[in-house]
């Protein structure tokens, strides 16, 4: 379509049509019509001498040259277009598209250094004095203006030498909007950088730093977003852009930090940091004592932390600029230093001499600093000035509150060199921070400190901090005398346990060798082979404690692994026996999580080594030991862990031999014996070896889905084992695992069971009828079996929900559980069983959602139907507040919801919120103490995340403060759980509502929390101590 | 204004570290020592399984230990102002002596210390204990009149009324509650 572009512009000048002006663009770009032929047409309205019609004429041709392809402007289009606007830049009408068309215009490859040169000269000829006072974003398009012909032309610029300087700032004086700041401090800092600025420097700094410090606060709603610190960010690149800043900066850098506080002073602090390296050693070693002085001041006095770790920034800044890195000095003594590290060093000094008292640590703290910012020059002055008299002051302390602290300072220069000579660090050989007198005197004090029983602490960290130091010892000639000394610390358990943590920590330092050959062989061999009612258990846990940190890796982990197979087969049968089988797999158990987690490879095999060993030791040698649950829990879940492990090929041959004693009684292949072993099979009718299916479903469990198993019928086998579990021997630990491994097995491969799941459903009616053993037990399968469906969003996990609910309405003898039943198939605990990464199962995302989304509206409709049914006229269930159902099904399904909610997820519950909240409330009225203490929970939880709930909670304030107040102050009726979720409720809503509303209820709260004060029970007392006391503060 | 303090560079103290040893329990079955974290059902009956205990000594202390010195940002527990030792409870008596060590024995700050501690302890303990907050013996050099200020209920109740007193004091006492 042709279009008439004179008309289509008259129409656009005349009437601001959008539609024309985008007509225009279009005949452009596709070549209807030329810029040219556009300039003929616009020419009348570009001269115009109403200002709206020039406007609008310009408008229309800075329209067109941005919305048309690059390529169409060609070579001279280019310069006539820039000759044209810059022409137009006087005339303050047209400054907005005159700009933008420049902006456009100066992107092009077609635009020369001629035209860049040009253009600046004429940008800075438009702000003559009198300085015209464009608005924000006329400003704002000029410095972009400026912005793209310093990014693109910048030699040009260069060639316009000092006038360029002298221009750009007189431009930017006086700027104040923090959108145009931005892109100024950007600029300034090019400009410092790249231009010569050195006889401009007094003007520029004048521009500079007259924004320092920033306070500016954005307004709130800030559609910009730019925050303070993007702010102070930039102006502090500009104030660290140029060293001519220096003579004028630093009085004044040092000025606004003596003067401010807070976050400026900060900022004052970090932007010393930055600038004293650019300003480099002349000038900053002229004013280093007032610098000092200053800086020191926030280090020595500090008020807080982080201020105090800023200055500490700056004063490295400060060293690192003077003592710049050379040869390593010979120097020992620090007052013999040039310079200001003379000073500071007497400063430290005196403050040292009195190492316990508060001044001392941030003198230390400074000596750290000094040495980490120039080891090569200060360090080894520093360490020995300040560790000699240290030392010394040890060894006759003045005060006998004194070693402790010294010890404390000690480590804290250790720490600083182990920083400094740690492996990828300087060399410790060539540096030389200690000499061999001083390191003699350093480990005969640390050594001895080390037996003294106070000083163990200090003293130990302070030696670990010499094992970090690269170089410091040599570990082929000390390491196996250092390893001894630190094992006797973590195999002692009256040793309190961060001496512990430290003395692993060096021991780590020592490396794989000494760990390999010395420590791991004599903590395992600490252990005992047997155990009876005299053995003093302590040393046990303690050495156990620390094999948990040391035998983690291939080679450590197996010397332990080997140590668990010999007691294996030497122990006793007794309960204490027992229990020490109990926590050696407890421990190898933490190993293998820990390796797991570091994805290490060598678990699987010990699958074929130690898991035949572990079996045998309840099949063969202590048949009575499938009796002790918890021993077989523990075992079971090392089974799961190491059989989790095996790819599938290994898993579907060891998936065999479990099925062999499983279901035949064979055992042999498992122990890995020549010999038969054969015994009743655990599965038989009446079977006398039951108790071993846990031991062989938790291996099962572990096994991938698509490792075929060694079965005719998947769905046989399950029903099988479904009526095993309910028959009238069955154990809990048996049930236990017969759920597991049901749920674990439709989760995995339901598509081959749809037998087994007619049968469920077929036994469901006359299994609900009558409340016995052998139906409650197959109650939790059919639970344990909704789990494993829901988690991979199998419809038939959600029908049998469904007829969990459909108990409550049929008045089942069941009914009163539903809701504990239908709250565990939603929680999230399900004992890693359907855990993708835990037990290869199958679990879709979202698959909560999908369930909440089906099961909750469903309950809620059900709960609302039963209260109105019941004769009530009860209105939706948002109104109905404090209003619990009479009729027994609705406080059933209410209930249920409220077990629901507890689990939900948590961005569900918030979308949810002013549904879920009102049930929550009623809910707490139900008489049933664990459930209301939940509910707290779950109202905390929800508070804390979700602050608009605030909203709901002040509307229901009155009667929710006194029923949690008759909660927290009811010690006869209520559980101590429910009295702390109370107290705790209570406890944040000083934080979150609003304090009017507050104030209407502190004194109630505040009176009757007394009441809790003298609660028999230590924990609810401190939960109430910090309710009043967050009241009191209102 | 550093020079204003009336002890500007006091003894730092280390601060006991209360860790129950987790390798002395008496049931050999016992695997908490490996850091095993207990389910979430065991934690919530854990906190059921909790028995009555009286109040004693040391959790009067852990209620005043954390109140932050007037004068500088340490704890009172740092500054050995308070101690296990200087505290003494009888729960069925129903009293409470609280002994406390001011860091030099002119400091001007003692009344104060002692009032932060009152209060603390009137707002915190069951109305039915008589609390009685003293300087400790020697340690100052007007111990009896600050004694005889601190404990006398009239005047401890006029300073509570003065707006400004009362400001302070919740600045010493809002570090004492930890969250």
């Amino acid at each position: 379509m042709t279009i008439d572009l004179r008309r289509s512009v008259r129409t656009y000048v005349t009437l601001g049509d959008e539609t024309s002006l985008n007509e225009i663009v279009d005949s452009l770009k596709v070549g209807e019509c030329t810029l040219t032929q556009l300039i003929k047409d616009l020419g009348e309205y570009l001269l115009h001498e109403d200002d709206q019609v020039r406007f609008k004429g310009a408008s229309v041709l800075s329209h067109a040259i941005r919305n048309i392809p690059a390529e169409q402007i060609n070579r001279q289009a280019t310069q006539t277009l820039t000759s044209f606007f810059l022409s137009k830049l006087s005339d303050h009408t047209l400054i907005a598209p005159t700009l933008e068309a420049l902006t456009t215009l100066a992107q092009l490859q077609t635009f020369g250094s001629l035209e860049a040169k040009n253009v600046c000269t004429a940008l800075f000829d438009c702000l003559k004095p009198p300085k015209p006072q464009f608005i924000q974003a006329v400003r704002y398009l000029y410095y972009q203006l400026l912005d793209t012909l310093l990014h693109r032309h910048r030699g040009a610029l260069k060639s316009l030498g000092g006038e360029f300087v002298s221009g750009y700032i007189h431009t930017i004086q006086g700027e104040k909007d923090p959108r145009n700041l931005m892109l100024v401090f950007g600029m300034n800092r090019v400009v410092l950088i790249e231009f010569d600025t050195q006889s401009h420097t007094e003007a520029f700094f004048d521009v500079v730093f007259c924004y320092f410090p920033i306070t500016f606060k954005p307004p709130p709603d800030d559609p910009y977003g730019i925050s303070t610190d993007d702010l102070r960010l930039a102006l502090r690149s500009d104030i660290s852009a140029s060293p001519f800043f220096a003579e004028q900066g630093i009085p004044l850098l040092i000025e606004k930090l003596t003067a401010s506080s807070g976050a400026v002073k900060r900022d004052a602090l970090l932007s010393i940091a930055d600038a004293l390296p650019v300003y480099g050693p002349g000038q900053v070693s002229l004013k280093s004592r007032k610098l000092w002085d200053a800086i020191s001041i926030e280090i020595l006095y500090s008020t807080d932390l982080e201020t105090e770790n800023v200055a500490l920034n700056s004063l490295e800044s400060l060293i690192r600029t003077l003592y710049q890195e050379s040869e390593p000095t010979d120097l020992l003594d620090a007052r013999e230093l040039p310079g200001i590290a003379n000073v500071i060093f007497d400063v430290c000094y005196d403050a040292l001499k009195e190492p316990e008292k508060s001044k001392a640590s941030p003198a230390v703290k400074i000596v750290a600093a000094l040495i980490e910012a120039c080891p090569s020059a200060l360090g080894r002055p520093f360490t020995h000035s300040t560790l000699i008299p240290l030392l010394e002051l040890f060894a006759v302390p003045a005060e006998p509150s004194q070693p402790g602290p010294i010890l404390n300072h000690i480590h804290a220069v250790l720490v600083s060199l182990s920083k400094v000579y740690s492996d990828k660090g300087r060399s410790y050989a060539i540096d030389k921070p200690i000499n061999e007198s001083l390191r003699e005197q350093l480990n005969s004090t640390l050594t001895s400190s080390m037996n003294t029983k106070s000083l163990r602490g200090p003293a130990l960290a302070a030696f670990t901090q010499t094992l970090h130091i690269n170089g410091y010892w040599d570990v082929s000639k000390d390491g196996v005398g250092i390893a001894n000394t630190l094992i006797d610390f973590i195999k002692d358990p009256n040793e309190d346990s961060h001496i512990r943590l430290v003395a692993i920590e060096g021991l780590k330092c020592l490396g794989a060798d000494i760990l390999q050959t010395t420590v791991l062989p004599s903590l395992v061999s600490a252990l005992p082979a047997s155990v009876d009612v005299t053995t003093d258990w302590k040393p046990i846990r303690a050495t156990l404690a620390s094999i948990t940190s040391l035998a983690v890796d291939e080679n450590l982990f197996s010397i332990y692994v080997d140590g668990v197979k010999k007691t294996l087969e030497v122990i006793q049968d007794d309960n204490y026996s027992l229990a020490y089988v109990n926590i050696l797999l407890t421990t190898l158990l933490v190993i293998i999580q820990e390796k797991s987690s570091k994805k290490h490879s060598d678990i699987a095999q010990h699958s074929q080594t130690f898991l035949p060993k572990l079996y045998a030791f309840f099949v063969v040698a202590h048949p009575g030991a499938v009796r002790e649950s918890r021993l077989v829990d523990t075992a079971g879940k090392v089974i799961h862990a190491i059989v989790r492990s095996l790819d599938a090929a290994q898993q579907e041959s060891y998936v065999k031999q479990i099925f062999n004693a499983l279901v035949h009684g064979y055992w042999q292949d498992l122990l890995v014996s020549k010999d038969d072993i054969v015994h009743q099979a655990p599965l038989a009718q009446e079977s006398s070896q039951r108790s071993y299916l846990p031991l062989l479903a938790s291996a099962l469990i572990a096994v991938r889905r698509e490792v075929a198993l060694p079965l005719d019928s998947l769905s046989d086998f399950a029903t099988k084992l479904t009526q095993w579990t309910t028959q009238p021997e069955s154990t809990i630990p048996e049930q236990v695992a017969s759920q597991h491994l049901l749920a674990n097995l439709v989760n995995k491969r339901i598509e081959k069971m749809p037998e087994y799941t007619t049968y469920l459903l077929a036994e469901w009616n006359q299994r609900t009828s009558e409340d016995s053993q052998a139906n409650t037990a197959f109650i939790h399968i059919v639970q344990w079996i909704a789990k494993g469906l829901i988690c991979r969003n199998d419809k038939l996990g959600v029908e049998l929900v469904m007829k969990f609910l459909d108990l409550i309405a049929s008045n089942s003898v069941y009914a009163d559980r539903v809701a504990g039943v239908i709250g565990g198939i939603a929680n999230d605990n399900n004992d890693g069983i359907l855990d993708k990464k835990h037990s290869h199962a199958v679990s879709r995302i979202l698959y909560k959602q999908k369930f909440f989304d089906v099961i909750f509206p469903e309950v809620v409709a059900r709960y609302e139907s039963a209260s109105t049914s019941n004769g009530e006229l009860v209105a939706p269930l948002a109104s109905s507040l404090t209003h619990l159902p009479d009729d027994t099904s609705g406080r059933r399904y209410l209930a249920t919801l409220a077990h629901l909610i507890q689990h939900m997820p948590k961005s569900l519950a918030l979308a949810k919120l002013p549904q879920i909240f009102p049930i929550l409330l009623i809910a707490l009225s139900l008489d049933d103490t664990a459930l209301r203490s939940s509910v707290i929970e779950t109202i905390t939880v929800l508070t804390l995340t979700e602050e608009s709930i605030a909203q709901t909670v002040q509307q229901h304030m009155s009667s929710l403060i006194s029923t949690l107040l008759a909660f927290a102050t009811d010690a006869t009726k209520t559980s101590p759980r429910l009295r702390v979720s109370a107290l705790k409720l209570l406890s944040i809503f000083p934080t979150v509502i609003r304090k009017d509303i507050l104030e209407q209820y502190k004194m109630q709260t505040v009176r009757q929390l007394i009441v809790a004060l003298d609660d028999p029970v230590k924990m609810v007392r401190k939960e109430a101590v910090d309710a009043r006391e967050y009241w009191w503060q209102v | 204004m550093e020079a204003d303090k009336i002890n500007a560079n006091p003894i730092i103290h280390d601060t006991a570290q209360t860790s129950s040893n987790v390798y002395h329990s008496s049931d050999p079955w016992d695997v908490d020592f490996l850091g095993v974290s207990p389910s979430p059902l065991s934690k919530e009956s854990e906190i059921d399984d909790a028995h009555a205990e009286e109040i004693d000594g040391d959790e009067v202390f852990h209620l005043l230990k954390d109140i932050n010195d007037p004068e500088h940002p340490l704890t009172l527990e740092q500054l050995a102002v308070v101690s296990k030792a200087q505290i003494s409870i009888d729960d069925s008596a129903s009293e409470a002596t609280i002994l406390f060590t001011p860091t030099i024995p002119h400091c001007s700050m003692s009344t104060l210390i002692g009032l932060c501690l009152r209060v603390r302890l009137i707002r915190s303990l069951p109305p039915r204990f008589k609390v009685d907050v003293r300087v400790r013996e020697g340690t100052h050099q007007q111990e009896a009149a600050i004694n005889k200020q601190l404990n006398d209920k009239e005047r401890v109740a006029a300073a509570l009324e003065n707006s400004h007193l009362i400001d302070v004091v919740q600045q010493c006492l809002s570090t004492a509650t930890a969250r």
